[in-house]
């Protein structure tokens, strides 16, 4: 087995069974937990496809930032101890389907293969690998369309951040 | 590629064994005697105050919701930063320009957060500081004790002069 | 062309957006002078005076750079960006005028209101003038985010928290999806940029699984936020439990923004027409016969306004298929091109009636009465009568009865989907628009024929229907848009030169 296959094993196998564990967990806490699990083993697995920008975001915003939200929201609800959750057969096989049809979906567009074209830019991407420094190229290239997003992506944070207090603060 | 984080891997799996260890160890060495005041929850020596399981109050999301926005901000960041020291100085003025226009309308984010007190504490009357006084007045006299002596209660002189 | 005219010409191409951000950056810094005291009267001035003042600097903008894409590709200008833009600005402005009255007689009136319709605004703007999916989504989620704080604006409101999470979770799921397509796009495409998605689909990229799920992710996503069957139940939910000044804002300006960056989409992958065009026909007739068989059977104007929405939806959809005609021979050209004049006139009738009924029941609203079933219109005509009989008009046009705006819109939607030769989609349409009819016209009923249940207005003045309310903002949203409703169902040329889109 090539090293790169092992580490895909390596990191995949746990990754399932903590994601699994996720929405089988009783105490919601616990739950929480192994999604900060899978979070990390995500990060590792974007890190082995030489991501390395992306990954240091996955632990960065979502195994450290959301992660904190999550916790914060379980003991905003004081949901106390073990909770059963049972959910409705129905609401369970309605779950299971949409889970099944979409990991079919991507199953099968990756098994078809059906012309994954390294366009021009994945090739440079791919020579440089994805540290910051071939993102930042990339993102602050004023001849690629990036730029522009980028400034929008201020606002609509600037959004979020009014959103959230106009949604949550006690007194306006 | 992928040899450079072999370091890296070293350094995850001698953490883990030295956690590992910690714990296995202690369970295994550890002399276990449970009684009813070692199964109670460790709390600085002090008898617990009710239970451990209260609802935070909704600041706590708030303030956490403010963490991942600037967050994300700093996300942003880390790119710009290593671009920027390659730049020419043209290209750091340009640069300089965009990520002035990103941090000025995140600084708006900041001074309107700033501007409605969403990051105060505890100065507004509302019920969760209401309800923290009400906790504090319903608060039993400190107890100190021991597994041998059960809990006791200090003379009333002994708790004002400590 | 030197670096500094770029840039000079990228900015003046969305100008209008710079205007929303700069106005609502004003409000959000001037929060805290804008909350109370005599201060509070700006906020609405203000928020009309940035949705007033993107439209102004929208028209006197020149068409010379239409076509050319701004920001390296990121975004472009053309018609049919300025025909919708047109039109959702001026919804937004009307709407920002029934939220001022609203929300002052219901105690709500926040400066932050203002400030998130304008971003809301400039997201939906975005996404008419995305020339890449990454904008495209960053649009949608702009306009989104805000629609859902505005649908949970009524904090205190059990049904209005309700609207906001129930319309941010399914909000979610679709923005997900969308993404997940975006990505299955860059797949085929190794691009997300317009230009090269339509190369890419010219080589056959939607023949090949991935494109295929990639194009059906992108329609659902638009399905949701657009409210189509089956991807409509958030719908009835949002519009009852949101303040009826925010139903009023969210359904036009997502349909509107939705809308146009839907057929932007399938316009771009009209070489694949065959793996996407049988699920929006399928999309569309579905939409047509629920939301219309539904809102039939609803008591709260409301909800019935929400499937009526889906209905309008499925019209919508009968222009969107039309995109997919635009390769099949010269007269499938001629219908993509009528499909896309037709629904932006289409949703600026439905918009001025939209926001017109709900600028009534916001009027009818008091601080301790929210003005939302068909028992509270009842004698509405003799009690006020012409709030009622511009109730009356705004049902007309949105069934579609001749000489108002709405049937306009839904004869040149018609019109392009038979030249397309489209009988099926054209059928169902004639149709489902003949059953709409009758739920329009048992509001009618409720005002003009049946006896208030109110109080009649005693003499001295002091009833609860003597509250002269002409002058606020409500009133002349309302008196807007009943000009506009007669007016461009007798003369729908007069707007054709804002309005004609062209390829």
């Amino acid at each position: 087995m090539r090293p790169g296959v092992l580490i895909f094993w390596l990191l995949a196998v746990p990754m399932v069974a903590c994601a699994l564990l996720v929405i089988t967990s009783r105490n919601p806490l616990r739950s929480a937990l192994f999604l900060v699990a899978h979070m990390l083993l995500l990060a590792g697995m974007f890190l082995s496809l030489s991501a390395q920008y992306v990954a240091a975001v996955q632990v960065v915003v979502y195994a450290g930032a959301i992660m904190v939200l999550f916790v914060f929201v379980i003991m905003l609800l004081n949901l106390g101890g073990a909770q059963k959750m049972d959910a409705a057969g129905l609401g369970w096989a309605l779950g299971i389907a949409m889970s099944l049809g979409l990991a079919a979906l991507f199953v099968g567009t990756g098994v078809w293969k059906s012309g994954l074209h390294a366009g021009k830019a994945t090739a440079k991407t791919l020579a440089q690998g994805g540290t910051a420094q071939a993102v930042g190229f990339a993102l602050f290239d004023p001849e690629l369309p990036w730029l522009f997003p980028f400034e929008v992506a201020s606002i609509v944070l600037l959004m979020a951040a009014v959103g959230a207090i106009v949604l949550a603060k006690r007194k306006l | 590629m992928l040899g450079r984080y072999i370091p890296l891997l070293v350094a995850v799996v001698i953490a883990a064994i030295i956690a590992g260890a910690m714990v296995v160890g202690s369970l295994i060495l550890g002399p276990k005697k449970p009684t009813r005041f070692k199964e109670t929850t460790y709390e600085c020596g002090m008898t617990p105050v009710g239970s451990a399981r209260d609802r935070f109050p909704i600041r706590f999301y708030l303030v956490a919701m403010l963490f991942i926005i600037f967050d994300v901000e700093t996300v942003f960041l880390y790119p710009w930063a290593v671009t920027f020291e390659l730049g020419s100085r043209a290209e750091r003025m340009f640069l300089l320009t965009e990520m002035g226009i990103f941090v000025g309308i995140l600084l708006i984010a900041y001074f309107y957060v700033v501007g409605t007190g969403s990051l105060e504490w505890g100065t507004e009357d509302d019920a969760s500081s209401k309800a923290l006084g009400k906790a504090k007045a319903a608060r039993p006299p400190i107890r100190f004790g021991n597994e041998n002596s059960g809990p006791v209660s200090l003379p009333s002189g002994a708790r004002k002069a400590a | 062309m030197g670096a500094p005219t770029q840039a000079i010409r990228d900015l003046s191409g969305i100008l209008p957006i710079l205007v929303l951000w700069g106005v609502a950056l004003v409000i959000l810094l001037g929060a805290p002078l804008l909350r109370r005291g005599p201060g509070s009267r700006l906020a609405a001035p203000l928020g009309g005076a940035g949705a007033l003042g993107a439209l102004l600097v929208l028209l006197r903008g020149s068409s010379d750079g239409f076509g050319d894409t701004l920001f390296a590709g990121a975004a472009l200008t053309d018609t049919l960006y300025s025909s919708g833009a047109f039109v959702l600005l001026l919804g937004g402005f009307l709407s920002v005028l029934v939220a001022q009255t609203y929300l002052r007689s219901r105690d709500l009136e926040k400066p932050e209101y203002y400030a998130i319709m304008l971003l809301s605004l400039s997201g939906a703007l975005l996404m008419m003038q995305a020339n890449d999916l990454i904008v495209l989504f960053l649009g949608l989620e702009l306009m989104s985010f805000g629609l859902y704080v505005l649908a949970g604006f009524a904090r205190t409101d059990a049904k209005s928290d309700e609207a906001a999470l129930k319309y941010f979770l399914l909000g979610a799921l679709a923005s997900a999806l969308m993404l997940y397509g975006i990505m299955l796009t860059y797949g085929v495409a190794a691009s997300t940029e317009l230009s090269n998605v339509q190369s890419a689909v010219a080589r056959g990229a939607l023949k090949e699984p991935m494109g295929i799920a990639a194009a059906l992710l992108l329609v659902i996503g638009l399905c949701f936020k657009i409210a189509a069957v089956p991807f409509h139940q958030w719908s009835p939910d949002v519009y009852e439990g949101a303040p009826t000044s925010a139903t009023a804002f969210l359904a036009t300006t997502a349909k509107i923004g939705a809308i146009v960056a839907f057929l932007r989409v399938c316009d771009t992958i009209a070489g694949g027409y065959h793996t996407w065009l049988p699920a929006i026909r399928a999309i569309a007739i579905l939409s047509m016969i629920v939301g219309n068989l539904i809102a039939i059977a609803q008591t709260n104007v409301k909800r019935m306004l929400a499937y009526s929405g889906v209905a309008h939806a499925g019209y919508l959809l009968v222009a969107v298929a039309c995109m997919g005609f635009r390769l099949m021979g010269t007269k499938g050209t001629q219908a993509s091109i009528l499909a896309m004049t037709g629904a932006v006139f289409y949703l600026l009738a439905y918009a001025l009636a939209l926001i017109g009924a709900f600028g009534v029941l916001a009027y009818l609203s008091s601080r301790d009465k929210d003005a939302q079933t068909l028992n509270d219109l009842r004698g509405l005509a003799s009690s006020q009568p012409a709030v009622g009989y511009a109730m009356v008009l705004f049902m007309l046009s949105l069934a579609g009865i001749p000489a108002t705006a709405g049937f306009i819109g839904k004869w040149q939607v018609f019109y392009a989907v038979l030249t397309g030769g489209d009988v099926a989609l054209a059928v169902t349409m004639a149709l489902t628009s003949a059953m709409g009819v009758y739920y329009y016209l048992r509001v009618v009923w409720y005002i003009v024929f049946e006896e208030s249940a109110a109080p009649k207005p005693s003499p001295t003045g002091h009833g609860v229907e003597a509250r002269p309310r002409a002058m606020t903002g409500v009133g002349a949203a309302i008196t807007i848009c009943c000009i506009a409703t007669i007016g461009l169902g007798i003369l729908p040329a007069a707007i054709s030169s804002f309005l004609t889109v062209v390829r």
